[in-house]
């Protein structure tokens, strides 16, 4: 299900935005406890969608999404409904206002049918909820749906909704993006606007799309920004591609080794220069990045941990712990140490236009596999997990994951790295990766 | 830990802290301060203060 498809059918009047909600309502119905959703909200995506299609009936001008469901975590606010935050149920709340990025959505004509799974209180990159566990992964049968957007990875994958919003500290959008075989975005810091959404590390968070391919990724993104960033699709003509021959995109599978070499190669063929860059360095932006995001962290849960403590799951709860324990002076420090980073990136980026990096090491881990780790072990794990999405939070620039190849175990997953407000070059050059006749041709 | 930072912690939570919050405390507080404040990147700095790298008590410094 591609939004282009879906406005297609609904210009040509093959199908009607009411009938739309009806057959989303039939598939959440039908998915039982592996729905996504933790709130449906029909009585308004019902009102949506017959508006949409009276205004479409009418022959009035309608916005670039109009009568296309979607769907999203539950972290925005809609006035007058229920926002959960993944949290324990007596965190969730009626909200009193709308988000903007909801209120542009409505503008462009998109109906919304609720409102999705997340990580508690978006802390958690393995989409694992410790309140309300999570629904299973629909396309790597035992394998972890990623976090903490885990709910619109898993809807877009379902194909019940072709695109959903999401938000990305430290990858958010990215790994479940990853981990389910569909498109995300992480737009620059400061492009979507984060009024009424739920805040976890100020400096770093931003909202963007997972979505079922790049095209749909990039509608709803020009929607969010406000026309900022392009709809359409442009050539982009030759780019300088970076790739890291230092130490730092290591540890990778032997398929993922692979199909980034392949992938390489397929981007000189088409034109491209490849360039190898020592970017070891980004490797170092762990501890800097996790003091900045967690030392924000606990300083947005200060006041409802103080009274609420024990309502919070043992890992998050850990985590703010973690937090409270960073010293001004080390979490200035951090910020300090960010900054220089951003000038390091700067003069890369005169070198290269877009970085070409995994998403994960290989494709998504295993629950059993995580199960079975305890202390280091399972740390280590999560740390590889989210090792190659962090540079992009901390640095504050734009980053696409996208599915480039599909191998029994799962999809292998590339991350396109730019200079800030680049999003639109590396949606152009994620659209040709996602093309098929990209691929090297066999040896004669 | 000392006193200041059980209270800094107990304040935080809004109950005393248990042993294994301590624990974290403690651990993340020296790790990570030591993590951040010796970061390789902070000697690539482009402006540099100068307290770091002037003795006070050297030849030709004085107050």
């Amino acid at each position: 299900m591609t939004i282009a498809k879906l406005l297609s059918d609904l210009e040509a009047g093959r199908v009607t935005s009411r009938a739309l909600v009806d057959q989303a309502e039939a598939r959440i119905a039908a998915a039982g406890t592996a729905s996504p959703f933790s709130t449906v909200e029909l009585d308004n995506a019902r009102a949506q969608a017959e508006a949409v299609d009276a205004a479409r009936a009418a022959g009035a001008a309608l916005g670039p999404l109009a009568g296309v469901p979607l769907a999203h975590k539950d972290m925005f606010e809609r006035q007058g409904a229920r926002m959960g935050r993944g949290a324990h149920p007596s965190a969730a709340y009626v909200a009193e206002n709308t988000a903007e990025v909801l209120s542009r959505l409505d503008g462009a004509g998109a109906v919304d049918l609720g409102r999705l799974q997340m990580s508690e209180f978006a802390m958690g990159p393995t989409g694992m909820n410790h309140h309300h566990g999570a629904p299973p992964n629909p396309v790597v049968p035992g394998a972890i749906i990623g976090g903490s957007s885990s709910g619109s990875g898993v809807a877009v994958a379902m194909g019940i909704v072709p695109a959903a919003l999401g938000s990305d500290t430290g990858g958010s959008i990215r790994l479940p993006a990853a981990c389910n075989g569909v498109v995300g975005i992480k737009p620059t810091p400061g492009r979507v606007p984060m009024s009424h959404t739920m805040p976890l590390s100020w400096t770093q968070d931003c909202v963007g799309p997972l979505a079922a391919s790049v095209d749909c990724a990039r509608r709803v993104l020009s929607v969010l920004t406000g026309g900022a960033t392009r709809a359409e699709t442009q050539e982009t003509g030759p780019l300088r591609l970076g790739f890291d021959a230092g130490d730092f995109a290591c540890d990778l599978s032997p398929d993922m080794a692979q199909v980034l070499d392949e992938e390489r190669k397929a981007l000189v063929l088409a034109g491209h220069a490849d360039r190898d860059l020592d970017l070891g360095w980004l490797g170092t932006l762990d501890e800097p990045a996790n003091v900045i995001a967690m030392g924000e962290a606990a300083t947005v849960h200060a006041d409802r941990l103080r009274a609420h403590a024990d309502s919070y799951g043992d890992q998050v709860r850990t985590r703010l712990v973690q937090g409270a324990a960073i010293s001004a002076q080390a979490y200035l420090r951090a910020r300090q140490i960010r900054d220089i980073a951003q000038g390091k990136i700067a003069e890369v980026f005169r070198d290269v236009d877009v970085i070409v990096l995994p998403m994960l090491p290989d494709v998504p881990p295993q629950i059993d596999a995580l199960a079975r780790l305890e202390g280091a072990s399972l740390a280590g794990m999560i740390s590889a997990m989210t090792r190659f999405a962090r540079p992009a939070s901390v640095l504050g620039l734009p980053a696409i994951s996208l599915p480039v190849a599909w191998t029994d175990r799962g999809p292998l997953s590339l991350q396109l790295v730019g200079a800030p407000c680049s999003e639109d070059v590396l949606a152009d050059l994620a659209r040709t990766l996602e093309t098929a006749s990209l691929r090297v041709p066999e040896p004669a | 830990m000392t006193d200041t930072q059980h209270d800094a912690l107990r304040a935080y939570l809004g109950r005393s802290p248990t042993d294994e919050e301590r624990a974290i405390f403690e651990d993340q507080r020296t790790r990570v301060e030591f993590g951040v404040m010796s970061h390789p990147l902070w000697d690539e700095r482009e402006t540099r203060t100068g307290l770091a790298a002037r003795a006070p008590f050297e030849a030709g410094q004085s107050a």
